[in-house]
């Protein structure tokens, strides 16, 4: 067989050749190419053409569900069930986010992905200075579990999977959660859902941490800790480089960050006493579908391909599921343009699938008008209808990696896991995710990549069409969805309200517990935030109780 | 301190900052009304060694007794001369508090640590009343020793590192430290190590004030109170031992003596002759004239 | 040594996408500014006090979040009880054109939008130094 392989590379690298010589070259030398060089956006050059070369090898592509999942982590992909399609929304109250998500579910969506505000996402109450003009603008403001209830009120939380968009708060979240649950009867065991809780991209890319680094990685243990005990269905961490790529970053540099912050993360649970076996399979990511088609599909592949061999090759790992890098996938935000929103109706259509292609298990798209405010109602429901006619009407999902095995699919997805490992190396070198944040390094090369990519765009050597190619004069939009600053009066009001009716005397006993608790890095402060929400302790009055004792974390500049 | 009086100040330090004669010669007349009472505090060290994140703590303690001035320089772009000036968002803590002034310099290519202005600049808080002035070098890792000259107390911030990255600094910056900070001290084994470095270095280098070495973490603010004694402890040893500083005084009246006569002699030329730097730049590169020649014709010529 | 112009580029309220300010505060640079960064989460206060400390001439206030019709208008207000009337604020981020008429009334010299050039921005400053 290893003969019959080289005699195909051979053939065709000969026949290659002869067909530069003469059939190119006679092309060029009346019709020169569009560019002198075509680049993946990663860097690289990609060639005219690709065809069997040697380092193909049936070991790196395997079979669907099969060790290293190349192909994909379940043996029959959307052959048995298609991606979940979940759509990220939130805003104002949770009166307002509840009638759309029912709106949603209505319309077939079959995961909820909750938004929250900024003053949620960085632990504070909607009365807190910091809020001011924030509460309920970029998600659905809660304060307390009351405006948990409220938020789920109608939803039976046995029959949907909720994802949460939380995470210097998570814990705070997820017993709010939890207790919602037991409040319609449903039992921990029986959640679904995940909690994004990846505090190390915070720091790198989206910048809604709280505490520092340390205490920060002791609450995501906590968790890990309590949830394969109680909630064993639940994902306890999505690990995302989709605001990594959104700050910048190319597709390479997506993954190689994204894993090296996973690979913190195992080690800081391994640390800790844990088997690794006993939570990995909890392990969720998060991944952007950008722009660069082919790029996208490989990137997936890629990804897949490196963290099954990280986990069995540097953790030890000895179960098939630990192995398995399940993840979310979202349209790029920051490839939609406010310039004739139409277009991003397709931006987005070819994007989605990519990732359908690249093997998803749940997708976002985004909505055409989110470069200029939050969706509207009709602008989300095109959103979800461009996943559905993916999935109906396509074909593409009825047979499992369909562009596996395309020469060209093959070498970007080599290209790519090459360029990520050189990047986890040297990441490995400086001491870790966590150090090469702390020394700035993962940073710079996004805010590099960042600028570069700017300035493309300017010299229109990165054409985004109609930005700085096939503009058109156009009106600024109107019929935006707005969230008005009575939202923030009203969310007081509630507040106030639930400050008046609880047991004060109770919530004093639960925050000062909380306090000596956290104190002490060996207790497992889950139950005990668990106990606090039950009590109606406020997320703001959680978290400042937490910030006393952990500090604040400050951003660098380098 | 009202907003007026602030805002007068900012603006007053932009024009010192610019080297303009007027408000320099201003700033003279207030100096000699109104001899220094501060304390200048002078933070160096290779970068990434927590020289923000420390001044952010000395604030917070320094606040406790009296008015602080903060003088962050940072690296300008030799092309461009454009700079990014990033060491505020560490102290933003205490951008609202009405006894903290800090203010983000860029180096303007200048070499040596500091700016050319950064001295007048000091002298400018200092005659607002500043008690404590902390000067933050720009921290390029390489030998920024003019701070020495400007500052009373000079802390020399390291983190835990290698023996290759202690080699580097040897000479001149460690020759000017009056205290040694090894920040990051929590890790533990690397911190240890340099701790014995520079202890070695000290004990073949001895001096009559013997530098305290400290071991902080400035990011939760561990041995900052300490800092803070040492500090204070320094600046009554030079207080009562003036002939300690003396050496540093005399490079400070020479260094600005030379300082103070290039600007007066540019400013002059610039008068009579604007284009002076042009036109004989242009000569010296197409090789019709060399540069003392052309230094001497300006100045007869100005002269005249 | 002449004047140059400093810029302070901070980010009001609580959104933490620094990617256009930190792109921004590059290209200022690379066009010879001063530019001062204050990082994220910064209150209209903060904004206002470094600014005047840093004595600069511009500021430039990236916002994604939406707050951008409180947190702007209040710098300016700010600004004038502070004495400093005289540095020019303007504005960029996911900022729906309908808002820009607003702004400017309160004061906002300029609002960039998504797609704005770098080029048009340092003109901009160039122009209004």
């Amino acid at each position: 067989m290893g003969n019959y392989r080289e005699e195909i590379v051979k053939k065709f690298n000969d026949a290659k050749k002869s067909w530069e010589e003469t059939s190119v070259n006679k092309t060029l030398s009346r019709f020169p190419e569009r560019k002198k060089e075509f680049k993946t956006n990663f860097g690289l050059n990609i060639d005219r053409v690709y065809g069997p070369d040697e380092n193909s090898d049936y070991n790196k592509l395997g079979l669907p569900g099969k060790y290293p999942f190349t192909r994909g982590v379940q043996p029959t992909m959307f052959r048995g069930r298609f991606w979940t399609m979940r759509q990220y929304a939130g805003f104002a109250t949770a009166e307002e986010t509840n009638e759309r998500y029912k709106y949603l579910l209505a319309n077939g969506t079959s995961g909820l992905s909750v938004a929250f505000d900024l003053p949620t996402q960085i632990g504070y109450d909607s009365d807190d200075a910091m809020s001011e003009g924030e509460v309920g603008k970029v998600g659905v403001a809660i304060d307390s579990l009351a405006d948990m209830e409220i938020l789920f009120d109608g939803i039976p939380l046995d029959k949907v999977s909720t994802s949460m968009t939380i995470n210097a708060p998570s814990m705070v979240l997820l017993a709010m959660y939890i207790a919602v649950g037991e409040k319609q009867g449903v039992a921990p065991e029986k959640l679904n859902g995940t909690i994004q809780n990846d505090i190390l991209k915070e720091y790198i890319a989206r910048g809604t941490y709280i505490f520092p680094p340390k205490p920060s990685m002791r609450l995501i243990t906590n968790i890990f800790e309590y949830c394969k005990e109680k909630i064993p269905n639940w994902n306890t961490i999505s690990i995302s480089g989709y605001h990594i790529r959104e700050a910048g970053s190319d597709a390479a540099q997506e993954v190689a960050f994204t894993l090296a912050d996973g690979i913190a993360y195992v080690q800081a649970a391994v640390d800790a006493g844990m088997d690794v076996d006993s939570f990995a399979s909890r392990l969720s990511f998060f991944f952007n579908a950008h722009n660069g088609f082919f790029e996208e599909i490989a990137k997936f592949r890629a990804a897949r391909r490196m963290w099954a061999k990280i986990m069995k090759e540097r953790f030890n790992a000895k179960k098939e599921k630990s192995m398995m890098l399940r993840f979310h996938a979202q349209t790029g935000g920051s490839t939609l343009t406010a310039q004739q929103p139409d277009n991003n109706i397709v931006r987005v259509a070819i994007q989605a699938l990519s990732a359908v292609l690249g093997g998803t298990q749940s997708l976002h798209t985004n909505s055409k008008d989110e470069a200029l405010a939050l969706p509207t109602e009709e602008s989300v429901r095109i959103a979800l209808r461009t996943q559905q006619i993916i999935a109906e009407e396509t074909g593409v999902t009825d047979s499992i990696d369909p562009l596996g095995g395309s020469y060209y699919i093959e070498k970007l997805t080599d290209d790519i896991e090459k360029k990520a490992f050189d990047y986890i190396n040297r990441i490995d070198e400086m001491g870790g995710a966590p150090q090469a944040i702390e020394n700035g390094y993962i940073q710079n090369e996004i805010q590099k990549s960042a600028y570069d990519y700017q300035k493309s765009v300017e010299t229109n050597d990165t054409v985004v069409v109609g930005v700085n190619k096939h503009k058109v004069e156009e009106q600024a939009p109107k019929n935006l969805l707005r969230v008005d600053m009575s939202v923030q009066v009203r969310q007081i009001a509630k507040l106030n309200k639930i400050k008046e009716s609880r047991d004060n005397n109770k919530v004093q006993e639960c925050l000062k517990k909380l306090e000596s608790s956290a104190k002490d890095p060996n207790i497992n402060l889950f139950p005990i935030v668990i106990e606090s929400v039950k009590a109606y302790c406020t997320l703001g009055e959680i978290c400042n109780t937490l910030r006393g004792i952990f500090g604040e974390y400050n951003q660098k500049i380098f | 301190m009202d907003y007026i009086r602030i805002r007068e100040l900012s603006r007053f330090i932009t024009q010192v900052e610019n080297q303009d004669i007027i408000a320099l010669e201003k700033l003279e007349s207030l100096c000699l009304k109104n001899p220094s009472k501060s304390h200048v505090i002078g933070i160096t060290g290779p970068p990434g060694a927590g020289k923000s994140t420390l001044t952010n703590k000395l604030i917070s303690e320094f606040t406790k007794k009296g008015k602080v001035a903060v003088i962050a320089i940072d690296p300008s772009s030799f092309f461009s001369t454009g700079a990014l000036l990033g060491d505020r968002v560490r102290m933003q803590e205490h951008s609202t508090n009405p006894n903290v002034f800090i203010r983000s310099l860029s180096n303007r290519n200048h070499l040596g640590g500091l700016s050319v202005s950064t001295p007048d600049i000091i002298k400018a808080f200092s005659v607002y009343n500043y008690d404590y002035i902390i000067v933050e070098t720009v921290g390029v890792g390489q030998d920024e020793i003019d701070i020495v000259k400007f500052s009373d107390t000079v802390v020399l911030v390291l983190h835990p590192a290698s023996g290759d990255d202690m080699q580097a600094l040897k000479a001149g910056v460690m020759e000017i430290a009056d205290i040694f900070v090894v920040n990051k001290a929590d890790i533990k084994n690397e911190a240890e190590k340099t701790f014995n470095i520079i202890n070695y270095w000290i004990n073949l280098n001895p001096r009559k004030w013997n530098p305290p070495i400290l071991k902080t973490q400035a990011i939760n603010g561990e041995g900052v109170v300490e800092l803070v004694e040492k500090i204070n402890k320094h600046s009554d040893y030079i207080l009562n031992n003036p002939e300690s500083v003396r050496f540093r005084k005399e490079m400070k009246a020479k260094h600005e003596l030379m300082a103070k006569l290039y600007l007066v002699v540019e400013n002059l030329v610039q008068q009579k002759y604007p284009e002076f730097f042009e036109e004989n730049s242009d000569k010296i590169i197409k090789g019709e004239i060399e540069p003392l020649m052309a230094a001497k014709n300006i100045i007869s010529g100005v002269l005249k | 040594m002449g004047k140059k112009i400093r810029v302070l580029i901070a980010k009001p309220g609580l959104d933490g996408h620094d990617r256009g300010a930190k792109v921004v505060a590059q290209a200022l640079k690379d066009a010879g500014m001063e530019v001062i960064y204050t990082g994220l989460r910064q209150t209209p206060e903060q904004i206002v006090s470094a600014a005047i400390q840093e004595d600069v001439d511009f500021i430039g206030l990236s916002i994604l979040s939406g707050a951008h019709n409180t947190l702007l208008p209040k710098v300016v207000k700010l600004l004038k009880e502070r004495g400093g009337e005289d540095i020019k604020v303007f504005g960029g981020g996911v900022i729906p054109g309908e808002d820009i008429p607003f702004l400017k009334e309160n004061g906002i010299m300029e609002v960039f939008t998504p797609g704005t050039s770098l080029k048009e921005c340092v003109d901009f400053i160039k122009d209004n130094a």
